[in-house]
């Protein structure tokens, strides 16, 4: 386990350098710079001080030199300053990051809340009226582009029913002390329970529309998996043994999980791509909304820093899976094991 | 296979349950009251909403009109620029141009920074020195090209000199804000630009990137005390999640509202106007067929109905433009006729020409489409190539687009600031454009400057024969200036929209508080 731990940290490295290669030529690559944008209204700017400009944003460098400075401030864990908010692009990276993880693991657990329950009636009332709602569910949840589901959501709980907030992570007067940067932690931590349940309020409509594409892809892998097991010799053996139905359903799900999970970590990355819309549509100022920001001003180094983080983020989930698949399924450490 | 069926029944329930306890727990913890989110005393909280947030709070290290909304909050100009874009005195009481090339500034006394140092000439030399030294490396420098130094001639007067004469300086000195130098040297820049203090009308209370910037109203403002308590600006990037949040009434202002979106407001929420300082314009390059040909750039400004445009893409809610400049313009001539509208005789010209692409930044997809209908009416056989604004930008500046529509801000209102950035040699060498420039326009332009300072009208004479010389040679086909508009709460009373987008809330109040 150990051994595969660390060549699968290994290989990490290897895809975070061909990251950060492609995603430096990419954005030298696309039309416009940061010295077209920062002049591109008001005054413009003569060729003079559009230099000057470019050589104060080191950007008058060879890009080799500049790629080189970039690499070598990865290796120093230091991503550089912002072009245009000049400040360094941990210190930006750090709080976005929070904010996106705890909005993941929110509509993560809005996805599990909804879909179980879903996969689970289809799959043992197979072919029932109960069995095509659920599936005709998860069709229309896969189906709904999320910016437009945010949007609705607004209009309905924020505008028509105002029980959420639009937008945003948390009343401006909660007061709220910072100490981990997750919110709800934070909240939880100092005791303040009216910014806990601001925070919360706030979470609800972009986790659920996070959540609900997530929920709809659960919902039938779980259910296809389920309906493999459910017609297994054990599961008739457990139930001839006179074992109560939530034990055996317990049972069928112990053996339908692991592969859901293996799709989970898998789509963890594609959660991170969702919430580029969702967290600009609710003004969630997470990792997705930074680089959008970011790429309109061509911000090198903060698009850098956060795709770069995206990138590990989605290797470190696809890990994690692994990791959970072999806690779930013995078997497949058993196989590792023959392997390696 | 029944009592599996059974299993599932029994499931179903559970999990129902289960899962309608847990929804209602959340529900019910998230729809409990947040505390306070209006604000607790009687002037009550403003909350306005914007595109971004601040990038930076230091006033010298930002391009962005929405970074200087907060900053304008907290500290203010030497010099206002009022709703009729006329110059107002703040920190300064009165301004001369003393010789063409130096401009003496007369300062407010008895004014203090929140932590109580004076503001005087040492913070005005102090905050323009600061700006303009090279290893400030401060974005601003090119939005004063024609400064030279400041130096302090008394204790409240201050003396500014410029490179060339320049009867409109007094214009950049209402865009920069004073900084107090005792207590930036004492903590230093990277926290000044976190937790900046000023003479301005609010305090900042609180900074928090990405989520709000909380401000407290300064009690002590020279200016009077602001009737509201607090500001919070906020920013929500889309557009539709900013109406959502004024007419949820979490916001009471939103700014960067489009004519469409505006005429749906009635009831609790009003669209507020300003006249706008920006001119939306067809550039043709005139280096690239066909529009190296005048006589097509002058049938194109046959072909375009300006008056049509504003009334229909704006909603009547923008100028339309005969020449590049708008009412407010110092140099704007009333006399000017335009080109007449007649798009049958234009298509005589147009329709023989080889099909063109029209570029536009992807905000501005819209009124392309609009633009371009009114030119194939004409004859012109036109596609709209809408791309990202930063790929727009680059291909222009780089005069690779041969054909393109855009829009540039003139918030000062001076027209030596249309010619210099757009027609004059100097600049095409950096930001192409339509390429245009020419010795007479030059000419023309170094003449106005200079006339400027001894003789506003001759200068204002010379301006209106540099813009007919420029209509004729037409590199342009100007368009609109379209309007400010915001989105407002009717809660919100005596508050007025600049021209230049700059949000003042000082008088500003909130009923029901």
């Amino acid at each position: 386990m150990v051994r595969f731990a660390l060549r699968r940290l290994g290989e990490t490295v290897a895809v975070l350098l061909g990251a950060s290669v492609v995603i430096f030529v990419v954005l030298r690559v696309v039309p416009g710079d940061a010295v077209d944008i920062l002049f591109s209204d008001e005054g413009g700017g003569t060729a003079e001080q559009r230099a000057q400009a470019a050589k104060d944003l080191g950007l008058d460098q060879p890009l080799p030199v500049q790629f080189l400075s970039f690499l070598g401030g990865i290796a120093r864990a230091d991503l550089g300053e912002s072009i245009r908010q000049r400040t360094p692009v941990v210190d930006l990276l750090k709080p976005a990051l929070a904010h996106t993880i705890e909005l993941t693991f929110a509509s993560l657990a809005i996805a599990i809340l909804i879909a179980v329950p879903i996969a689970i009636v289809s799959a043992l009332r197979q072919n029932s009226r109960w069995d095509r709602g659920g599936t005709a569910l998860s069709l229309f949840g896969i189906s709904m582009p999320s910016f437009w589901q945010g949007i609705m959501l607004i209009l309905l709980f924020s505008v028509t029913f105002p029980i959420f907030p639009a937008s945003g992570v948390i009343d401006a007067n909660s007061s709220l002390q910072p100490v981990t940067g997750f919110t709800t932690v934070d909240a939880v931590l100092t005791g303040n329970w009216a910014a806990l349940s601001s925070a919360l309020s706030h979470l609800v409509l972009p986790a659920f529309t996070l959540g609900t594409t997530t929920a709809a892809m659960i919902a039938r892998l779980l259910r296809s998996s389920l309906l493999e097991v459910k017609n297994l010799e054990f599961v008739e053996a457990l139930r001839a043994r006179g074992l109560a139905r939530h034990v055996v359903i317990r049972h069928m799900l112990r053996n339908a999980l692991p592969a859901t999970v293996i799709v989970l970590g898998s789509r963890l990355g594609t959660l991170l791509g969702g919430t580029l819309v969702v967290e600009v549509v609710f003004g969630w100022p997470g990792l997705g909304w930074l680089l959008i920001t970011s790429l309109d001003n061509r911000d090198y180094p903060i698009v850098q820093g956060a795709v770069l983080l995206a990138t590990l983020l989605v290797v470190l989930s696809n890990l994690l899976a692994d990791l959970i698949h072999g806690w779930l399924d013995p078997r497949v450490n058993a196989r590792r094991s023959v392997k390696t | 296979m029944n009592s599996l069926r059974g299993v599932g029944r029994a499931w179903t329930g559970r999990a129902t349950l289960a899962a309608m306890a847990a929804f209602s727990v959340l529900l019910s913890v998230a729809c409990a009251p947040s505390g306070g989110s209006s604000g607790s005393s009687a002037g009550g909280t403003i909350t306005v909403a914007q595109q971004v947030d601040a990038e930076t709070l230091d006033p010298a290290m930002h391009r962005s009109r929405e970074t200087q909304n907060v900053t304008r909050q907290i500290m203010d100009g030497l010099i206002e620029q009022g709703p009729d874009l006329k110059l107002i005195p703040k920190l300064a009481t009165s301004w001369e141009n003393q010789r063409p090339d130096y401009w003496v500034v007369k300062l407010r006394q008895g004014v203090t920074f929140t932590n109580g140092e004076p503001f005087n000439a040492d913070a005005v030399v102090f905050t323009f020195k600061r700006i303009h030294d090279p290893a400030q490396k401060s974005p601003r420098t090119s939005l004063m090209p024609t400064y030279a130094g400041v130096e302090a001639i008394d204790q409240y007067t201050v003396g500014f000199r410029t490179k060339e004469p320049d009867a409109g300086f007094a214009a950049q000195l209402a865009f920069q804000e004073i900084v107090p130098p005792g207590y930036l040297k004492q903590v230093g820049d990277e926290e000044f630009a976190k937790k900046p203090i000023g003479t301005g009308p609010f305090i900042l209370k609180e900074w928090v990137k990405g989520q709000r910037v909380v401000l407290t109203a300064n009690a002590n403002y020279w200016g009077g005390k602001p009737k509201v308590d607090q500001v919070i600006f906020r920013p929500i990037p889309e557009l539709a999640s900013r109406v959502a949040a004024l007419k949820a009434g979490e916001v009471q202002i939103i700014t960067t509202l489009p004519p469409d979106i505006a005429r749906t407001f009635t009831g609790d929420i009003k669209t507020v106007g300003a006249k706008g300082t920006r001119i939306s314009f067809l550039g043709m390059n005139v280096t690239q067929t066909p529009f190296s040909k005048p006589e097509v750039r002058q049938a194109m400004n046959k072909a375009v109905n300006q008056e049509t445009l504003a009334r229909t893409v704006f909603d009547g809610r923008a100028e339309a433009l005969n020449q590049p400049a708008f009412k407010a313009m110092d140099c704007y001539d009333s006399s000017y006729q335009g080109y007449p509208k007649e798009p049958a005789g234009a298509a005589a010209v147009l329709g023989t020409l080889e099909p063109v692409m029209l570029d536009v930044a992807t905000e501005n997809r819209t009124f392309a489409e609009a633009v371009a209908g009114q030119l194939r009416a004409a004859g012109l056989r036109v596609t709209v190539n809408s791309m990202e604004a930063g790929a727009f930008t680059s291909k222009i500046n780089k005069g690779q687009s041969p054909f393109f529509l855009h829009d540039w801000g003139f918030a000062r209102g001076d027209c030596n600031t249309v010619y210099t950035t757009h027609f004059w040699s100097g600049t095409r060498k950096s930001q192409v454009f339509t390429g245009f420039s020419s010795p007479p326009t030059d000419a023309m332009m170094q003449q106005a400057r200079t006339a400027m300072s001894s003789d506003l009208e001759g200068a204002k004479g010379i301006y209106r024969s540099l813009m007919r010389n420029v209509m004729d040679n037409a590199p342009w086909v100007p368009l609109v200036t379209p309007e400010e508009l915001y989105g407002v709460s009717s809660r919100v009373k005596g508050w007025e929209p600049f021209p230049s987008g700059r949000v003042d809330l000082v008088q500003a109040s909130l009923s029901g508080n």
